[in-house]
């Protein structure tokens, strides 16, 4: 059989339009989201992992739709390929449509997501695979196809598309509101996971099982449902014990899971690579050992800038090191740096050394006039700003970067208090 | 092959639609008369398996296992969407024929409904009478050993009609068929037996000469054919001779 035989097999009787245009819709929504990520030069694989079950927010909404459009189509009322005792009405049917929708949508979500592992893979992924994490997603995205069809053939009115779409958005929008209180059934995390950390073991492992068992009971209420409409009817209360008995493990885990908050992440306990210099000690995530000298080469300019060690900092620490509670011998003069996957390094070190935030935190005096504590407020952003940029700007516009340094030397307590008198103001100095 | 009813009773909710029928259809074309509302479509549901009966029982063919049944409902729908050849291979491979047979064994019921032409086509562009013989295609695809019609001429005009009623002809050569309809005309012509169903209960069963004997004293007149005279009397009077 030729492959353009496979494909025309795969979307009978329905028409290509049935699967590729759903398909094209997942390939284009989890690529536009991803595709940021692509470039990242220290791209995670807690995180490549994680996109498996996170792309799932509008990928499951498109797959769980077209799935219920698809069934809608075929079980529809009257439908006259439905002869009486057909052999494959029930069960045959319901595993042949939903291996060709799950072949193509959840194929589609694979190939959309297989760039973000192959760049994950080119460029050296922090860390490993979390395979758990993968096939929850994937399973998840089984989940929502099975969902969708089991809905279209128990009501297969169209009717049921706009409901099956409103649905699953829905549940995305309480997985986000509620915080990570519906993780363990809302397969799209509130956060993702960063270096140093991996999906809780218990999570995934619940998961796996909460999905396997909704795909099992949606496909056993499909294929129950169709082969109603060819033994004859049944009554009401009947149909109602049979839906509850079916829904009971699926519903039993979720209530169960919803009563105690979920434990999303684990912390690894890797040792810190440190380094010194200028007496300030730097420290990263073991993972992180490759991106050490460039959080010096972020952070030392700043520090040389200042013109001393600055007495209110003593080291820098990778953001992935403080996941555990840190002595608290450790902590005065420890500043966070945030090393991100996309490059990007963030600090707060030129603010905390110019006073920035001592002068937001503090209380004036009484006495003091509202224009004196706007003019410390305002020399503090501004050596935040030229330790930043190498260049003196707004109070310190006037004064050569030698006399900037001096300056900063002269007045580093005060400014670390913001307790600047209007006399110690540099603009005192060029008046 | 024969149908054995046997004391049929159903109904929906409270009320009592079929009330005790016992009949036994015969091979060949057995046409199922009733004004509306006289439980023909209940009966035929009963028959194929769609309805459950409170009483009674259906026995097919004394019983035996794997009788096909292929049934055209009164009013059925088709995916306006899907190309006509796909639907009728779709209806063959649901009632069990493999999948690499369905499309020739489709191709050729759509040629037995002269359809050929429109075997490519989306259903959509059917016209009534080219639906009405998509739905027999459909019913005879996966070659049953029974054919249940509904009302299969309703709503057709003149031609599409006697096209529909060759095709049933046709059919019943080499199989059991039922045809239900209030149209006497259809009976008349392709009918050897022919049942009448009033409020629920079979009130006559034998040939259409026997029905049309029932009226043989009432005076032809031009709105009366002698199927028509004995069917009113039969109705009215509940008189079978």
């Amino acid at each position: 059989m030729t492959l353009l035989q496979r494909l025309r097999e795969s979307w009978w009787p329905l028409g290509p339009a049935s699967v590729v245009v759903p398909a094209a819709a997942v390939v284009v929504v989890v690529l536009s989201r991803t595709w940021p990520m692509l470039d990242w030069p220290y791209p995670l694989w807690a995180q490549s992992s994680a996109q498996f079950h996170q792309q799932f927010a509008w990928a499951g909404l498109i797959a769980g739709s077209s799935a219920c459009w698809y069934a809608t189509v075929l079980h529809a009322k009257g439908r006259i390929w439905t002869q009486p005792e057909a052999p494959r009405a029930d069960m045959p049917v319901v595993t042949r449509h939903l291996t060709v929708l799950v072949g193509w949508l959840v194929g589609a979500y694979l190939v959309a997501l297989s760039p973000l592992v192959v760049s994950t893979v080119f460029t050296g992924g922090i860390g490993a695979p979390d395979p758990l994490a993968m096939l929850s997603g994937v399973l998840a995205m089984v989940a929502a196809v099975a969902i969708g069809y089991s809905l279209g053939a128990v009501v297969p009115s169209v009717v049921m598309v706009p409901i099956v779409a409103v649905g699953f958005y829905g549940l995305l929008v309480a997985g986000v509101a509620a915080g990570d209180h519906f993780a363990t059934v809302v397969p799209v995390l509130d956060a993702e996971p960063e270096v140093g950390q991996r999906e809780s073991l218990p999570l995934l492992v619940f998961r796996i099982v909460l999905f396997v068992a909704i795909t099992a009971t949606a496909v056993s209420l499909a294929g129950k449902s169709l082969s109603r409409k060819t033994t004859g009817a049944t009554q009401p209360w009947r149909k109602i014990a049979d839906t509850a008995i079916h829904l009971a493990i699926p519903g039993i885990l979720i209530i169960a899971s919803l009563t105690r908050q979920p434990v999303l992440f684990t912390a690894d306990d890797q040792p810190a690579a440190c380094t010194e210099r200028r007496e300030i000690r730097y420290c990263v995530h073991a993972d992180n050992q490759s991106r050490l000298a460039e959080l010096v080469r972020d952070v030392d300019p700043v520090i040389a800038r200042f013109g001393t060690k600055p007495a209110n900092l003593n080291q820098v620490w990778d953001q992935a090191l403080t996941r555990h509670p840190i002595d608290a011998d450790l902590a005065p003069g420890l500043e966070i740096a945030w090393l991100n996957p996309d490059g990007t390094i963030q600090t707060q070190v030129a603010a905390v050394i110019a006073g920035v935030y001592a002068c937001a935190s503090a209380t004036s005096a009484a006495q003091e006039r509202q224009s004196d504590i706007e003019r410390r407020t305002q020399v503090a952003a501004d050596i935040s700003n030229y330790l930043s940029t190498g260049t003196p700007s707004g109070t310190l516009a006037t004064m050569p970067v030698t006399d900037v340094r001096q300056w900063i030397i002269q007045h580093q307590e005060q400014l670390h208090t913001c307790t600047l008198t209007p006399d110690q103001l540099p603009m005192a100095r060029t008046r | 092959m024969d149908i054995n009813i046997n004391g049929i009773t159903a109904a929906y909710g409270r009320r009592r639609v079929l009330n005790g029928i016992d009949w036994t259809v015969r091979p060949g074309v057995t046409g199922l008369l009733g004004p509306n509302g006289s439980g023909k479509t209940t009966l035929l549901g009963v028959i194929v398996g769609l309805m459950c009966p409170s009483e009674g029982s259906v026995t097919v063919g004394g019983g035996s296992t794997g009788v096909r049944f292929g049934f055209v409902p009164q009013r059925f729908s088709v995916a306006g969407c899907i190309r006509l050849v796909d639907a009728i291979s779709y209806t063959a491979w649901i009632n069990g024929m493999a999948r690499g047979d369905s499309e020739s064994a489709a191709r050729r019921a759509l040629a037995g409904v002269d359809l050929t032409s429109q075997a490519d086509a989306k259903v959509k562009t059917l016209s009534g009478g080219q639906r009405q013989r998509a739905g027999i295609a459909a019913g005879l695809v996966h070659e049953p050993d029974v054919l249940i019609l509904d009302e299969p001429t309703a709503g057709l005009d003149a031609e599409q009609r006697w096209r529909v009623r060759d095709l049933i002809a046709e059919a019943a050569r080499s199989r059991l068929v039922v045809v239900s309809t209030h149209l006497l005309d259809d009976v008349s012509y392709l009918c050897e037996r022919v049942g009448v169903l009033a409020s629920g209960q079979l009130v006559f069963d034998g040939t259409v000469a026997e029905l049309e004997a029932i009226g043989e004293d009432v005076p032809a007149d031009a709105r009366h054919s002698p199927i028509e005279a004995s069917y009113e009397r039969l109705l009215t009077t509940g008189d079978t001779r």
